[in-house]
Order: structure tokens, then C-alpha cells, then sequence
């Protein structure tokens, strides 16, 4: 099977610091990824290198593009990563007001992609605006309302929302729990764990929570000054951590 | 151990269908995992445990406020079964299990562990995985529902699992095991 990404030897340096080095891995489709690791190790640095956000210094990343198979996306130019950004990915940012308009309505941020995308049909474009707040469990009433007035796990759904509506293969998803209530959390959990066995979603998920990535992530990489240190099945890594500081990690939460 | 895990992913589930073995508990148990898999790549141990490789563990892990109902019927759900049937599988099973039903819309993570370890029973049970671990599947339990258990791994041995169990309860591997394997041999430690 192909994988859907080929990441080969990543490596991003801010000056003489390094941001992260020597990734290398292989997701396929349907899996769930998760990165972990104290802030300041290198996730949110990797995570833009995948996404076509940041230039790595090294490497490849090789995305499986519907047209042409297995494509580096950091060689490819710059319209048609810019493409690729629009309709096989997708990046959930932390702060929805990151990956918001926030003077547009609900309506309008899940419509404004599909346009993106070259929908046109008015009808469709707001039946399908409906069709996925709806499955982020915002009502039909709160359409024309801009996302100001909502609460932050609702902006974070919209934000789920508006990523989705186009069909991305690929999720990027950054701390997507952060900052939530607990029980705000909980639900954004259990409806993102919904969305990836219903549309069979490939994401890969940038988080400091160990609870987040133990009930969404198939496999786990653990990250430490901008190195992957530990790598395997989440509950293997998690259960069983074999570098001192994953064992320490895991260890200093009170219960995964 | 690693070798074992080898063999458990590769072979040995065809090959020994209807056995049952039982495992004392207290090494390999639990931190024995598919780590060291040579041949089995994550995605392969990903799709195993999707499709084939049922696991009832001693720990019930969910997301918290999902109901009970959900979490029975996630299994059924990842491997395509229709919400209606998933749900209605996922009900027959609680009920069997004496978990009242007053219980189901709410989530487990505040049952007592009697109740926590047949929701993540029938949760093992609901798809009918061609093969199954089970951690401890008795432990807590009451006469009444470790019979009930035992009957469910008896049932599911008869549909042609394979199932490994590790078994304290001494009463319930005669009950269920064909065979049995000591693992103190492989104890770190004790090799002779
Ligand atoms: N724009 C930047 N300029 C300089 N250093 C940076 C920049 N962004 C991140 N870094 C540094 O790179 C390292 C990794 O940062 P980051 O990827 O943000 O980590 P994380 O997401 O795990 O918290 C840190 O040492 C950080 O200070
Ligand atoms: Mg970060």
C-alpha cells in the first residue's frame, strides 16, 4: 500500500537552534498519528513542515496526490502545494480565531472553503454548510452568526467544520484540545474520533495531552529537543516507554 | 515473549482455532504487547486490531461522557456495521451482562469495577473478532456474571475464535481452557 506520507529525514533549524531534525516516518490512510512532547521540542515546527507552512532544511515530504502518486511537497510549486492545501488538507490550528474569519459568519467560513475549491452553486454550498455544522453539532440557527459570538469549543468546532466541508484527506491538527474545558474537550474528542471512523480520515495531531493522543492516535512518536525519541502503537509507547524520558513523560500524569 | 507476540500476529491464531490457553497472571501480562514485532509493521497491528484481534483489558479506556451504548457499539461502528444493528447489538449485550439500563446513556467512567469490566466485556465481545485477548475476564466479577462470561467464551469458541486468556481463577480455565501454559518458565530471572 502507498502511504499517504512519506516524510524522510525533516529537518527545520531557526539559526543554530534546531527546531526538529531527523524525522522520518510513513502514514497510511485511516491512521491517526499523534506527536508528543514538552513545549519547545519541535512538534508545532514539524507539524508546519508537513503541512507546506514552513520550508525544512532537509528532507522530503512525500504526499500520495490523487493526479500523480507520491509528490514532494517541498519541491512542488508553490500554486500547487497552495492547491493541495485546499483540497486534500486540512490544519486545525490551537486558537480557532487562528483558523477563522472572525468577521464572517458560521455559514459563510464553512461556505468560504468550498468556494476555495471551486463550488459555485449557491444551494449547495449552504446545504452543504449545514449539512457539516450539523455534524459539529452547531445548530442551523447559529448560520449567520459570526464565530465572536460563540464559545471557545464551539469556535473550535466551527473550526473543525470549515476544515472538513471539502473532503481533506490529510488533518493537521495543533494542541486541537487546548485551552478547552475538560468537558469541552470530551466532546470535541468524541466527536473527532467519530469523524475519523465515519470519513476514514488520516490526521496527524500535535498535543502535550497524553489522554488526547491515547484515545485518538493509532500511533504516537515522542519529541525532544527537536528529536523523535520514541516511536511506535500509542498504547505500546504509553504502556511500555523505553527511553527515560517518555518513561518520565508518561509517569508524571496521573493517570492515561 | 516477543516471539510468542510473533507468533500470535501471524500464525498461530489460524493454526490453533477453538484452543484456549490460559496464562498465570503476574508476568507478560500486561506489558506484553506487540512490541519487537519484527515482521509486523504499526499499520498491519493497526488493521489486526480493527478487524481481527479482539482485546478485553483490564482497564476500561474511553473518552469521558460518552454513553455506555457508544462505547459497546464502537467496535461494530469501525468495522461497518449499520448504526441501528451496531446499537441494538450493543443493548442485547448489556442486558445480558446485568448492566441495567438505567445506565446506559450514561458514561462509564463512574461505574463501580464490576460494572466497568463487563461494559469493557461486551465492548470485547460485540464484533465477532476471529480472535481475542482477554486480560483477567473474570476478576471482578460476581458468580452470576462470570458465569455469563464464561458462557460468552464458550459461545465465541464455538463460532471458531481463537482466544488467549490469562486466568487466575483456577475453576474458569478448567472451565474454558484446552489447553494451558504455564508462563513461569519464562520468567526473567528463573530460567533453569
Ligand atoms: N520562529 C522561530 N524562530 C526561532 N526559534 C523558533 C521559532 N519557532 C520555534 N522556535 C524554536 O524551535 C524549537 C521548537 O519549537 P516548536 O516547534 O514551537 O515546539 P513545540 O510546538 O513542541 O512547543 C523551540 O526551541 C523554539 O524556541
Ligand atoms: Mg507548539
Amino acid at each position: 500500500m502507498t502511504p499517504l506520507l512519506q516524510v524522510e529525514n525533516v529537518a527545520k533549524f531557526y539559526g543554530a537552534r534546531i527546531g526538529c531534525t531527523d524525522v522520518s516516518f510513513n502514514l497510511y490512510p485511516g491512521e491517526v498519528m499523534g506527536v508528543v512532547g514538552e513545549s519547545g521540542s519541535g512538534k508545532s515546527t514539524l507539524l508546519n513542515c508537513l503541512a507546506g507552512h514552513l520550508v525544512p532544511d532537509r528532507g522530503a515530504v512525500r504526499f500520495d496526490t490523487r493526479a500523480e502518486g507520491l509528490r514532494d511537497t517541498i519541491t512542488m510549486s508553490e500554486p500547487e502545494r497552495r492547491m493541495l492545501g485546499r483540497t486534500d488538507w486540512a490544519f486545525v490550528h490551537q486558537h480557532a480565531r487562528d483558523g477563522l474569519r472572525m468577521n464572517v459568519s458560521a455559514g459563510g467560513n464553512v461556505g468560504e472553503r468550498l468556494m476555495a475549491v471551486n463550488a459555485r452553486h449557491y444551494g449547495k454550498i449552504r446545504a452543504s454548510a449545514i449539512d457539516w455544522l450539523g455534524r459539529v453539532e452547531i445548530t442551523e440557527d447559529w448560520i449567520d452568526d459570526r464565530p465572536t459570538a460563540f464559545s471557545g469549543g464551539m469556535q473550535q468546532r466551527l473550526q473543525i467544520a470549515r476544515n472538513l466541508v471539502t473532503g481533506p484527506r490529510l488533518v493537521f491538527m495543533d494542541e486541537p484540545t487546548g485551552g478547552l474545558d475538560v468537558s469541552v474537550q470530551a466532546r470535541l474528542l468524541d466527536l473527532l474520533r467519530g469523524l475519523v471512523r465515519e470519513i476514514g480520515l488520516s490526521a496527524i495531531i500535535v498535543t502535550h495531552d497524553l489522554a488526547v493522543v491515547r484515545l485518538l492516535a493509532d500511533r504516537l512518536m515522542v519529541m525532544k529537543d527537536g528529536h523523535v525519541i520514541e516511536a511506535g502503537l500509542t498504547d505500546q509507547v504509553l504502556d511500555d516507554p523505553q527511553h527515560a524520558y517518555t518513561q518520565l513523560l508518561v509517569s508524571s500524569v496521573l493517570q492515561v | 515473549m516477543h516471539c510468542a507476540n510473533r507468533r500470535i500476529g501471524r500464525r498461530e491464531i489460524n493454526a490453533n482455532a477453538h484452543d484456549l490457553w490460559q496464562l498465570p497472571n503476574g508476568i507478560g501480562s500486561d506489558h506484553d504487547r506487540w512490541s519487537g514485532c519484527g515482521p509486523c509493521r504499526p499499520r498491519e497491528i493497526i488493521a489486526l486490531r480493527r478487524n481481527t484481534l479482539g482485546y478485553v483489558s483490564q482497564f476500561l479506556r474511553v473518552v469521558p461522557r460518552v454513553s455506555t451504548l457508544d462505547v459497546v457499539s464502537e467496535p461494530l461502528l469501525t468495522t461497518g456495521t449499520p448504526c441501528t444493528q451496531a446499537l441494538e447489538t450493543a443493548q442485547e449485550l448489556l442486558a445480558r451482562l446485568n448492566i441495567s439500563e438505567r445506565l446506559w446513556s450514561l458514561s462509564p467512567t463512574t461505574f463501580s469495577g464490576g460494572e466497568q469490566q463487563r461494559v469493557n466485556i461486551a465492548r470485547g465481545f460485540a464484533y465477532p473478532y476471529p480472535a481475542l485477548l482477554l486480560d483477567e475476564p473474570t476478576a471482578s466479577l460476581d458468580p452470576k456474571n462470570r458465569a455469563i462470561v464464561l458462557a460468552m467464551i464458550t459461545e465465541a469458541k464455538a463460532r471458531g475464535a481463537a482466544i488467549i486468556g490469562i486466568f487466575h481463577d483456577a475453576a474458569a480455565r478448567d472451565e474454558v481452557c484446552d489447553r494451558q501454559l504455564d508462563v513461569g518458565q519464562f520468567t526473567p530471572g528463573t530460567m533453569v
